[in-house]
């Protein structure tokens, strides 16, 4: 492997530009977080201490080990639903260290709406849940919520991705072998219930947890039979008569402790073995980053100057430097793991494509993981490209891309747009993780390209009516569309919805690479196998 | 094998034995026995010497009868590669598309990355850079023109060796 050359100027103005604008939307990306992991209103902070409870990430501090990384997941989830005010869906999913394993949490923010469950509240704890059965993490629940928020339960009960696949992947969980830590902080109420019951282990607090199918009011109503919550499902009652939890804690510390140690009870799996040496941090500065990605994503870079910051010794062994130039393709390593990665410079044509697809099985046979720097427009389009079947050697890319067994992981470094992005690994195509940078955009096609489209069809509709738009008309058809566009290609959007695993520091990418990478080790690669390629 | 470069010299230097710090040079063997993570006990022949070594970044500096030495390890593929391919000076379209503007004007002198044009394809902006130093021959597409792909964009003329352009 050689060490790339870089070749940015980190004195010209554009660098300059660059470094200044993105400064500004890390600055705002941590406000954002920040906001939505610590500020809440003062009355709640006082309710939960007034009940005994500590704040959802007080408990994560009693609960992983001191000093190791959380790779917190989602965190703005829903920053753009409900009034913005549900802050990371009122869950907090990520990857930490207990005891030196590592296992995903699921945690209900109690701080939050009570803890009750959104529509896309249920969306990320089936995702938090989807990454544990992908990986084979162990799952700890914390458990904390007021149920399901009622006036929107028809986006939250009855389809196939919603509560009920809560349910479905702890079984699924179970099947596979991957333990299970329920700790129940507050009440589980209904469908919530079936959490600590679903679980391999569970604790239970003393006086603040209640597990019961209906709550003392539902009681009442269906039966008229009157009943303390600590009666009908608390720690005393489920650890001593009906066996639904298995240890009693005293408090939440001490909830905390048990949990910890029913983990180390567990038998840790053997990872995936491949192709890992000792690290080394990237021999160029990852801060430069900054200054390397253009403010605004129309402007083409150097996918190489992105890597050179995020892989070992910044050691990058390309494959086919000179064919299909506008892919990207080699093999560098990633906190010591090989990794084959695919990055764009530029448009994906028919070379660029086929090269993509023959890397991919390279790295499927020799079992390494492939990471997708994304930066794609798409693919490219026109008579020329149609004739030498660009369609089909896209198609390729793609029926290779779904044929590896290997953990892939994405990150959208600039533009992710229509077909480009399932080439690339998209989230439709299963990768392990997908994140994106601050400033990148996601959508079917530009905002422009699409305000343009629809305009021309309006035109020629009424044109065929005999009819003839003035310049207002057609403005007045293209700016909602812009508008729409523009605000749902933005990735706090994107990680809004879910559509990805969270937005990161460009400087936080090699780290969350790194830990993803290895978790995604506990489990076994699954056997090569191809679908039918269009030759 | 490694290659290490000292005072501009090529050694290429062979490990003796697997899991042993003995190296080859020229056939001959040195044994080396690691003292402290940054001195060695080097020995060839009957007499030991002991030398300092410091790493940073691909240099190790070697200090030895108290005179330092900076030695660089040579990447192989790098090494081995003919000269670089720049295209004789003529930059060749990536992909179809339009001239958004040109950055330099014909006839001015340009350096190996000087930004020639930019150009624009599907939504994306590229600049296209000199390849080689010398002047600026031609940019065959005014702005707003549309290209295809591996159409010549820019042509520089390589200056001649006593730096001057021809």
């Amino acid at each position: 492997m050689s060490r790339i050359i870089s070749k940015v100027d980190t004195e010209s103005t554009a660098y300059r530009k660059n470094f200044a604008d993105m400064s500004e939307r890390v600055k705002t990306l941590r406000q954002r977080l920040n906001q939505a992991r610590y500020e809440r209103p003062q009355r709640d902070i006082d309710r939960l201490k007034k009940s005994k409870k500590l704040t959802v990430r007080e408990r994560l501090d009693l609960l992983l080990d001191p000093g190791t990384p959380f790779l917190e997941l989602s965190a703005l989830a829903a920053n753009k639903a409900y009034g913005g005010d549900v802050h990371g869906a009122g869950q907090v999913s990520g990857i930490g260290i207990i005891n030196g394993r590592e296992v995903i949490i699921h945690a209900d923010d109690p701080s939050i709406k009570g803890g009750a469950w959104y529509p896309l509240s249920v969306k990320k704890i089936i995702r938090t849940l989807d990454i544990a059965i992908e990986n084979r993490l162990p799952v700890i629940h914390l458990c904390d919520s007021a149920g399901g928020f009622l006036p929107l339960q028809a986006d939250l009960f009855p389809d196939r991705y919603t509560a009920g696949r809560i349910f479905r992947n702890q079984c699924t969980l179970s099947k596979l072998g991957v333990p299970q830590i329920a700790v129940v902080l507050g009440h589980c109420t209904a469908g919530g219930a079936y959490i600590p019951a679903l679980s391999d282990y569970s604790v239970i607090v003393r006086g603040n947890g209640g597990v019961f199918l209906g709550g003392p009011p539902l009681v009442k109503a269906a039966t008229g039979e009157v009943v303390s919550a600590e009666a009908l499902g608390g720690a005393q009652m489920h650890t001593t008569v009906s066996g639904t939890c298995d240890y009693a804690a005293d408090n939440e510390p001490h909830a905390m402790a048990l949990a910890r140690d029913i983990l180390a009870q567990t038998t840790p799996v053997l990872k995936q073995r491949i192709d890992r040496i000792e690290p080394e941090p990237p021999h160029y500065d990852p801060q430069e980053l900054y200054g390397i990605i253009p403010s605004d994503w129309k402007i083409g870079f150097d996918m190489r100057e992105v890597i050179a910051r995020i892989v070992d010794g910044s050691h990058f062994h390309e494959y086919q430097p000179d064919y299909g130039t506008t892919m990207v393709c080699g093999f560098a390593r990633i906190w010591g793991c090989k990794v084959g990665i695919l990055a764009n410079n530029g448009v994906l044509f028919n070379d660029s494509s086929l090269k993509a697809a023959h890397f991919m099985r390279l790295c499927d046979r020799d079992r390494t993981p492939l990471v997708f720097l994304q930066n794609i427009t798409g693919y490219m389009v026109g008579r020329e490209y149609e004739e030498r079947g660009i369609t089909k050697d896209g198609a390729k890319m793609i029926m290779t891309q779904v044929g590896c067994s290997v953990p892939k992981f994405t990150v959208i470094v600039g533009g992710s747009f229509g077909a480009g992005n399932y080439g690339m690994c998209g989230r439709a195509f299963d990768g392990r993780f997908l994140w994106m940078w601050p400033q990148s955009q996601i959508a079917v096609m530009g905002a422009e390209q699409a305000a343009n489209t629809l305009a021309d069809v309006k035109i020629r509709q009424l044109q065929r009516e005999g009819q003839q738009l003035s310049e207002e008309d057609i403005e007045a058809i293209r700016q909602p569309v812009l508008d729409s566009f523009q605000a749902e290609s933005d990735a706090y959007y994107s990680s809004s919805e879910l559509w990805d695993d969270g937005i990161l520091d460009p400087l936080d990418t090699r780290n969350a690479l790194g830990m993803a990478i290895i978790a995604s080790l506990n489990a076994p690669f699954g056997d090569p196998g191809y679908g039918v390629l269009r030759l | 094998m490694a290659t290490f470069s000292i005072h501009g010299s090529d050694e290429p230097v062979h490990q003796a034995r697997k899991h042993s710090a003995d190296i080859l040079v020229d056939d001959k063997l040195i044994s080396v026995l690691p003292i402290s993570l940054q001195s060695f006990s080097v020995k060839q022949s009957q007499h030991p010497i002991k030398i300092y070594a410091v790493v940073h970044g691909d240099s190790v500096y070697v200090q030895l009868h108290g005179r330092a030495t900076r030695i660089d390890r040579v990447d192989p593929t790098r090494a081995n590669a003919g000269a670089n391919l720049n295209g004789g000076g003529i930059s060749l379209a990536p992909m179809p598309g339009v001239v958004v503007s040109w950055l330099a004007l014909p006839g001015s002198l340009v350096k190996t990355g000087t930004p020639l044009l930019v150009i624009e394809s599907m939504k994306l902006q590229m600049t296209i850079e000199a390849t080689l130093d010398g002047m600026l021959e031609e940019l065959p597409f005014a702005e707003g023109q549309t290209f295809q792909r591996g159409a010549s964009l820019a042509r520089v003329c390589p200056d001649s060796p006593n730096g001057a352009a021809v």
